[in-house]
C-alpha cells in the first residue's frame, strides 16, 4: 500500500532536471522518466542547470552527469548545496566510475548516485530512496496512468481518459486481446516445448501489450516468468505461467464486463 | 517513387501496438488516408516501395525482418536518405543501442511507454518528423 508521501509525489506533477551534455544520454533518460508520467527539464552543462535554478526551483530530484564540460558535476553541485533556495533538492551523480569515486561523490556533497548504464530498475531505485523516504526506501511509484483504479489489474478511468471515449476504448480492448490470445497460445506452445527463445519473446510481447493497456498484474506476471526461464528455475516456471494465464482471463473477465463486450473467440 | 512526407507507416507484429499508433497519429492530426500499417520488415519494405512512403515508424522485435534488418537495408543498403526512421520498443534502450552501435545506424529510439501520452504536432511529431509536421501545419491553413 502507498504511504501518503508516496500517493502524493507518484503523479505526473514530480519534475525532475537533468543535467547531461550528451544529447543522445538526455533523450534516453528523459524516455525512462517519462515511463513514470514524470515531467522532465534538461539542461546540457552545469552553468545551464545553474540559470534555470535562478528562475524555477520546483524540482524533486536533479539527476547530474559527473563529467561536464565547463564546470563539472560536482562543481555545479557545491553551488547548488550553496543556495538556500535550491540546496534541499536532492541531487544524485550519473556515474560509470568506481566505488571509491561514488564515495568521493557522497562525500563533496552529492546525495546519491546512479551508474549510468540506463538501466531503469536501478535509475528508479536511486531517486526513490528521495522521492519515497518514509517509506524505509521500499515504496516504489507506480506509472502514473496506472496510479489509480477500480479494478487491481487495470487503471479503466486512465484508459478512458487516454482514449477519450469508450467506443474507442472497446475497439483498442479488443484488438488488445486478439494479440494477446494469440502470444498467449504461441507462449504455451513454447513452455510446453521448452523453447526457452521462444518463452522469452512470448513474455516480451505480452509485456509490452500489457503496458499499454496498464494490464499491471499481467504485465508483471509475464516479467517474473521471464526472470524465471533467464535463472533456469523450471518448476517456479511451470507455476509463473500460470499466473500468467490466470491474469489474462481475470482481465478479460473484467473487461468484458466493464465494456459490455464480448470478447471470448473473437 | 519520390518519397511523400504526408504520409508515415506504423510496423509492427502487434494489431493493438499498430491501432494504438494511429489513434495517437490521427489524434495528433494525421489523415487517416495517409497512416499506413504494415507487420513486418519485409511487408514494411514492399509497401515502402510501392507508396512511396516517407517517414517510418517501426517496432524492434519482429518475428520477418526486425526493425533494425529494416533500417539497415534501407539506411545503410540503399542509402535512402530522404526517410525518417524511428525504431520504438519495449525493450531496455541500452540493449538497443548496444545493437545499433554494431550496425552503425545512427537513428532515433522511442520507448514504447510514450505511446500511453497524448501526443501533439508541437511535441512530439515535430521532434521524430519534421517534413510530416509542416505538411500538417500546411494543411490548417
Amino acid at each position: 500500500m502507498h504511504s501518503p508521501v508516496a500517493n502524493d509525489v507518484a503523479q505526473k506533477d514530480v519534475r525532475i532536471m537533468v543535467v547531461e551534455d550528451v544529447a543522445f544520454n538526455l533523450t534516453i533518460l528523459t524516455d525512462i522518466l517519462a515511463e513514470r508520467g514524470w515531467q522532465t527539464v534538461t539542461a546540457t552543462s552545469g552553468e545551464a542547470a545553474l540559470d534555470i535554478l535562478a528562475q524555477d526551483t520546483d524540482f524533486q530530484i536533479i539527476l547530474m552527469d559527473i563529467g561536464l564540460p565547463g564546470i563539472d558535476g560536482v562543481e555545479t553541485t557545491r553551488r547548488i548545496k550553496e543556495n538556500p533556495v535550491c540546496r534541499a533538492i536532492p541531487v544524485i551523480a550519473l556515474t560509470a566510475d568506481t566505488a571509491s569515486e561514488r564515495e568521493r561523490l557522497l562525500a563533496a556533497g552529492l546525495d546519491g548516485y546512479a551508474e549510468k548504464n540506463f538501466d531503469s530498475d536501478q535509475l528508479f531505485a536511486a531517486i526513490d530512496k528521495h522521492l519515497f523516504p518514509a517509506c524505509g526506501n521500499q515504496q516504489r511509484a507506480e506509472p502514473a496512468l496506472a496510479a489509480s483504479g477500480e479494478h487491481l489489474d487495470l487503471d479503466f478511468k486512465a484508459l478512458l481518459a487516454t482514449y477519450a471515449d469508450e467506443e474507442t476504448l472497446c475497439r483498442i480492448a479488443k484488438a488488445f486481446f486478439a494479440d494477446t490470445d494469440k502470444q498467449v497460445i504461441l507462449l504455451g506452445t513454447a513452455m510446453a516445448a521448452g523453447d526457452q527463445a521462444g518463452i522469452l519473446a512470448g513474455c516480451h510481447s505480452l509485456r509490452g501489450s500489457s503496458a499499454i493497456f496498464t494490464a499491471k498484474k499481467l504485465g508483471a506476471a509475464a516479467k517474473e516468468l521471464d526472470a524465471l526461464i533467464r535463472q533456469g528455475k523450471k518448476d517456479e516456471a511451470d507455476s509463473a505461467w500460470q499466473k500468467v494465464l490466470a491474469a489474462h482471463e481475470s482481465l478479460r473477465g473484467f473487461v468484458t464486463s466493464r465494456l459490455n463486450l464480448s470478447l471470448q473467440n473473437e | 517513387m519520390p518519397p511523400d512526407y504526408s504520409t508515415i507507416l506504423i510496423v509492427d507484429n502487434a494489431e493493438f501496438i499498430r491501432m494504438v499508433v494511429r489513434l495517437r497519429l490521427e489524434g495528433a492530426g494525421v489523415a487517416p488516408k495517409n497512416i499506413h500499417e504494415a507487420e513486418n520488415g519485409q511487408e514494411a519494405y514492399d509497401l515502402l516501395v510501392a507508396k512511396g512512403i516517407a517517414n517510418i515508424l517501426c517496432d524492434y522485435e519482429m518475428g520477418v525482418m526486425d526493425g533494425i534488418e529494416l533500417a539497415t537495408k534501407l539506411l545503410i543498403v540503399e542509402q535512402r536518405r530522404d526517410l525518417r526512421f524511428i525504431l520504438f520498443s519495449g525493450t531496455p534502450l541500452a540493449k538497443i543501442t548496444a545493437a545499433l552501435a554494431k550496425t552503425g545506424l545512427d537513428i532515433p529510439i522511442v520507448s514504447k511507454t510514450r505511446l500511453r501520452e497524448s501526443w501533439t504536432q508541437a511535441e512530439t511529431i515535430s521532434t521524430w518528423f519534421p517534413e510530416l509536421a509542416i505538411n500538417l501545419a500546411q494543411q490548417q491553413k
